[in-house]
């Protein structure tokens, strides 16, 4: 009995706070525009009894999904969304492994210290932090200031507004998810393992790529999904950085639901974004749990 | 004790400052006196004072 309360508690919560709330996105997103409030329809008017809801029913059908198909625009914006979150999570892997491996080189009374240091920046407003990228980055912005002081362009680069502002802002914005759970993986890592390694004749880059990189293996793939799935429906990092030149879903969605107040269509953009984040998860959970079966 | 590579040290110096440097020039900046984010035109307090005299700002703050 403990136990089944114990498991009920979380599927409760996923119950109510994401599956009901996904259903009612569901639901709008079969639904037809209409002027009024909400603004979409058909409505279900339990007052009416099993007729009316027979009728609710058959109100509902798949065009804005069919309207999503038939127009390049959201297509592209899928695919635009999906390289720029790819390329974003490998950028930040990039950087974010030598940090978290330093990390846990320094000495056992610095880190605490480094990783107060990983987290401080979040007590800070991350739009505030995205906008100092504005004046950094714009034509007469900080950086291009102290280029041409150097020497190095006589001319200042243009950086604000293009997909590589957009880059910076989003491997700016989600180093630190990267870093900690890689930073928690090779800080369990055993040492004596490593010393091991280079009793039998590895050298330290080669017991690097043997050792170390395969155990912290599970910190890699965590810290990639906490980067790439909010990077994936992004809306605010490329509106403030990327101007026009960016085209993302999450600004396709906010457009759709703000500015054309089209309730179904932007459900039904947030519904395919969702199944394109699912699958892949899915796919690869199964593929792990097929492994640990195969060497267990 | 294990002593810090050179790569090791220069992964931690480059990674830090890009994390805290936006936040430095944003110090710096919100002393200055002119009206545009990247143009310097002396430092000064104004901003602070501004700030204090904006009540929707004191209050969004509560």
């Amino acid at each position: 009995m403990r136990r089944f309360a114990l498991i009920a508690i979380p599927y409760f919560w996923l119950l109510a706070l994401f599956l009901v709330p996904f259903a009612i996105v569901f639901k709008i997103s079969l639904s037809d525009i209409a002027l009024s409030i909400p603004p979409y329809l058909p409505q279900l008017d339990l007052a009416k009894g099993w007729e009316g809801f027979t009728k609710f029913l058959g109100a509902l059908d798949f065009e804005n999904f069919e309207f999503l198909m038939m127009d390049d625009l959201y297509y592209k914006a899928y695919l635009s969304s999906l390289k720029i979150a790819a390329i974003s999570t490998f950028l930040t892997l990039l950087i974010g492994y030598p940090i978290a491996y330093a990390m846990t080189r320094a000495g056992e009374e610095w880190r605490p210290t480094l990783l107060m240091l990983v987290i401080l920046p979040f007590w800070t407003s991350f739009l505030i932090r995205v906008y100092a990228w504005i004046g950094i980055l714009g034509q007469e912005g900080f950086l291009n200031q102290t280029l041409m002081f150097l020497g190095l362009t006589s001319e200042p680069l243009i950086i604000l507004n293009t997909p590589i502002a957009v880059y910076i802002g989003i491997v700016y914005t989600y180093l630190p998810f990267m870093i900690l759970p890689i930073y928690s993986a090779l800080e369990k890592l055993d040492n004596s393992l490593l010393e091991a390694a280079e009793d039998l004749g590895c050298s330290r880059i080669t017991a690097f790529w043997l050792v170390t990189f395969p155990l912290s293996r599970g910190g890699i793939i965590a810290g990639c999904f906490l980067v790439f799935i909010p990077t994936l429906g992004e809306f605010v990092i490329p509106s403030l950085l990327g101007g026009s030149n960016t085209l993302m879903i999450g600004k396709v969605l906010w457009d759709e639901f703000f500015s054309n107040r089209d309730w179904p269509l932007a459900s039904a953009v947030a519904v395919i974004l969702l199944l394109i984040l699912i699958i892949p998860i899915i796919l690869f959970q199964r593929n792990e749990q097929k492994q640990r079966e195969s060497e267990g | 004790m294990r002593r810090l590579t050179w790569f090791n040290t220069t992964s931690l110096t480059l990674g830090f400052a890009f994390l805290y440097l936006p936040m430095v020039i944003l110090v710096i900046y919100s002393f200055n006196s002119s009206k545009l984010v990247t143009v310097w035109a002396g430092f000064s307090t104004k901003w602070y004072g501004e700030l204090m005299r904006n009540e929707a700002f004191l209050d969004a703050a509560w």
